[in-house]
């Protein structure tokens, strides 16, 4: 995985739980990097879920609450490092149908071995979009994270539910996100 | 130190520590980036080395195969396929030289080219890369001749270290050969390719404007020739025409000598009634000059003794015929001359009516005891437009073979067919018809079957070629001891 995103979950980690918090996980994970991560290096994905799983055990949430937690943080910091362009959207739906054209492109002009995931549109409706998440990593709850973020940022209220997920026994994620 | 201070110490001390190699691996990452950089950067800078050496060479290539094709002279095509071959070759100088028979045979002033497309006269340079060129080689060359040279001239920045060369064919058998003085020290194996395919194109473009030439010269001499066969026509029109004149000759001094016969017997009986009218008048003058009157009695009776009323009365007769007689000589003379005047070949309205008539005055006289002629003299029909002297010709012609036909006495029939474009004559004969064989070849020149002397066998392949150049179409039908009928189709004088 992208440095970028153990940089992040560094910051995230220290801003949120405290210095000590990451300096805790760090002992008792004890990765092979030493948690030196800089943002243009690339690490193993294990770590990352080590980490997050230490951090989660370490404060008695569910994976799915800590991935949402890192996701809805994460948001605003990718979007601080994104280009200009990038930036001009003015809802989350029509952010939503931007992503692999825009953002998931500009990721790739960066890191061209990036794993990316996918988003399949289901249906759709003036309040409501339905997007199926594909990605070999499974981490729908982290997407779901990173939409909340983007719903706080443009200060639209959303519900996201997850009516199928792969986490659930079911053969897909599919994400559902409702207007207020 | 406080536990808790001491904590946040080791705490920040193991993080400056992450910090630290986390840094050096950032440093390492950037050389890396930087490496990758550097190398992709010279990748790129070779790629786009080879691309600008590709682009050079389409467009080298897509101009020679546009010139090629284009309305370019030979003259100019050479000399603007040694600018594009000079300068996508970066040569030094390009020259253009005609070899003969494997000898040199350009002028040694003839302009070299430089850089920059300057092209001027060296005399010396011109002979110095000609050496270089193997104009001992007749054959079109399959490759681009390369020759190491060590050429230096005052016109030349540098000295030439190669020649390139290839020939191109050109007419009576002589070479062009064009040569290039490079500079470079290794001949590129890409270049060498680049100029094999364009060679191509060249050639193409010098065949095709030596192949344009060659035509221009034939339809040229084609040319000529239509005129000579053109004029040799018409000498072989008129002499045709003239050998049936004189075939005609004693038919046409038979009519002549008839009316000139009996104007001159009528002359005669003129002359005895002249004499019998001045012995009436001498008796008449002595009568007064006795008697000094004239009785009534008296002049009646010596009137009656001269026969002078029948004298009057017959007078008038012979004048008339006489007048009838001069009048049918003026018009054979008159059809004489529409027929034997020269080969011009002005065309006017023609009445094809007209035209038969004076031909049936000139053939007639041979045959006029022998068969009938079945002609309505006052049908009208359009004019046609043509030359009355060759149309004569062509009923001369075919009224005597009508009448050749017949060896017993018969019918000629002469009819026309008028519709909205054409008017056809037909001239139908009684006689001994034609076997199909004979049909098929009576067009042919020379064909005959006359005995030697009596025909030249041109008569009817010329009386095709004057209704050809009328526009117009001559055809025949014929039965075995039927007869025969040939139609002349040409089109009338529209409004």
């Amino acid at each position: 995985m992208k440095g970028i995103v153990f940089v992040k979950f560094n910051e995230f980690v220290e801003e949120t739980f405290g210095e000590e918090c990451w300096e805790e996980i760090l002992d008792e994970v004890n990765p092979d990097s030493e948690g030196a991560y800089i943002s243009v290096g690339t690490f193993p994905d294990e770590e990352l879920f080590a980490l997050v799983t230490a951090l989660i055990n370490k404060h008695s949430l569910t994976m799915a609450e800590g991935q949402r937690a890192f996701g809805q943080w994460l948001f605003k910091e990718l979007l601080n490092v994104a280009p200009d362009h990038a930036r001009h959207f003015k809802d989350v739906f029509t952010f939503l149908h931007g992503v692999e054209d825009v953002i998931h492109v500009e990721v790739k002009k960066l890191n061209p071995d990036a794993i990316l995931p996918q988003f399949k549109f289901l249906e759709e409706s003036e309040n409501h979009i339905s997007l199926q998440y594909i990605s070999p990593r499974k981490m729908c709850f982290f997407c779901e994270g990173l939409i909340q973020g983007l719903a706080e940022y443009l200060a639209e209220p959303v519900t996201i539910e997850q009516p199928e997920c792969e986490h659930e026994r079911c053969e897909r994620c599919v994400i559902k996100v409702t207007k207020i | 130190m406080s536990g808790d201070l001491q904590k946040r110490v080791e705490l920040l001390e193991r993080k400056l520590a992450r910090e630290k190699k986390a840094r050096s691996l950032a440093e390492m990452k950037l050389e890396d980036y930087s490496r990758q950089i550097y190398l992709s950067n010279q990748e790129l800078k070779r790629s786009l080395a080879h691309s600008r050496k590709k682009q050079e060479e389409l467009t080298f290539l897509s101009q020679a195969s546009a010139m090629a094709s284009s309305e370019l002279s030979l003259v100019e095509l050479v000399h603007d396929s040694i600018e594009i071959h000079g300068n996508f070759l970066n040569a030094l100088c390009g020259v253009n030289y005609i070899a003969d028979n494997g000898i040199l045979v350009s002028n040694t002033e003839s302009p070299i080219w430089f850089h920059e497309n300057h092209w001027l006269s060296d005399q010396t340079l011109y002979q110095l890369v000609a050496q270089a060129v193997p104009f001992d080689q007749k054959e079109i060359q399959d490759q681009w001749v390369i020759c190491e040279a060590n050429i230096e001239s005052k016109q030349l920045e540098k000295k030439g270290t190669w020649v390139v060369s290839i020939n191109y064919p050109l007419l009576d058998k002589k070479v062009g050969w064009t040569a290039y003085l490079l500079d470079c020290d290794i001949l590129d194996e890409d270049t060498l390719y680049v100029l094999d395919t364009a060679k191509a194109h060249i050639r193409t473009g010098v065949t095709r404007r030596l192949d344009e030439k060659r035509l221009r010269q034939h339809a040229t001499q084609l040319e000529h020739t239509v005129k000579k066969l053109e004029k040799a026509k018409m000498q072989l029109i008129h002499a045709e025409k003239m050998a049936s004149l004189g075939r005609l000759a004693a038919g046409v001094a038979h009519e002549i000598n008839n009316p000139v016969g009996f104007i001159k017997s009528n002359q005669g009986i003129l002359h005895g009634y002249l004499q019998e009218f001045w012995g009436w008048q001498n008796e008449l003058t002595k009568e007064l000059e006795d008697n000094g009157k004239i009785d009534q009695q008296w002049f009646l009776q010596h009137f009656e003794k001269h026969d002078l009323t029948f004298i009057a009365s017959d007078a008038e007769e012979i004048l008339r015929e006489n007048r009838e007689g001069i009048e049918r000589i003026i018009e054979i003379v008159s059809s004489l001359q529409t027929f034997s005047h020269g080969g011009t070949k002005e065309y006017e309205p023609v009445s094809l009516v007209d035209v038969i008539q004076k031909a049936l005055k000139i053939v007639w006289g041979n045959h006029k005891y022998e068969h009938k002629v079945v002609f309505d003299e006052s049908i009208k029909i359009p004019l046609i437009l043509g030359n009355s002297g060759e149309l004569q010709q062509v009923f001369i012609n075919l009224l005597v073979n009508a009448a050749q036909a017949m060896l017993q006495p018969g019918t000629i029939t002469i009819t026309f067919d008028v519709n909205s474009e054409t008017v056809t004559t037909s001239i139908r004969d009684s006689g001994i018809g034609m076997e199909q064989s004979t049909l098929q070849k009576i067009f042919t020149p020379f064909f005959t079957t006359k005995k030697v002397g009596d025909g030249t066998g041109l008569g009817l392949s010329v009386i095709q070629a004057i209704i050809e150049s009328h526009n117009g179409v001559v055809t025949v039908e014929s039965e075995k001891n039927v007869g025969s009928v040939f139609h002349v189709t040409i089109p009338i004088l529209q409004d």
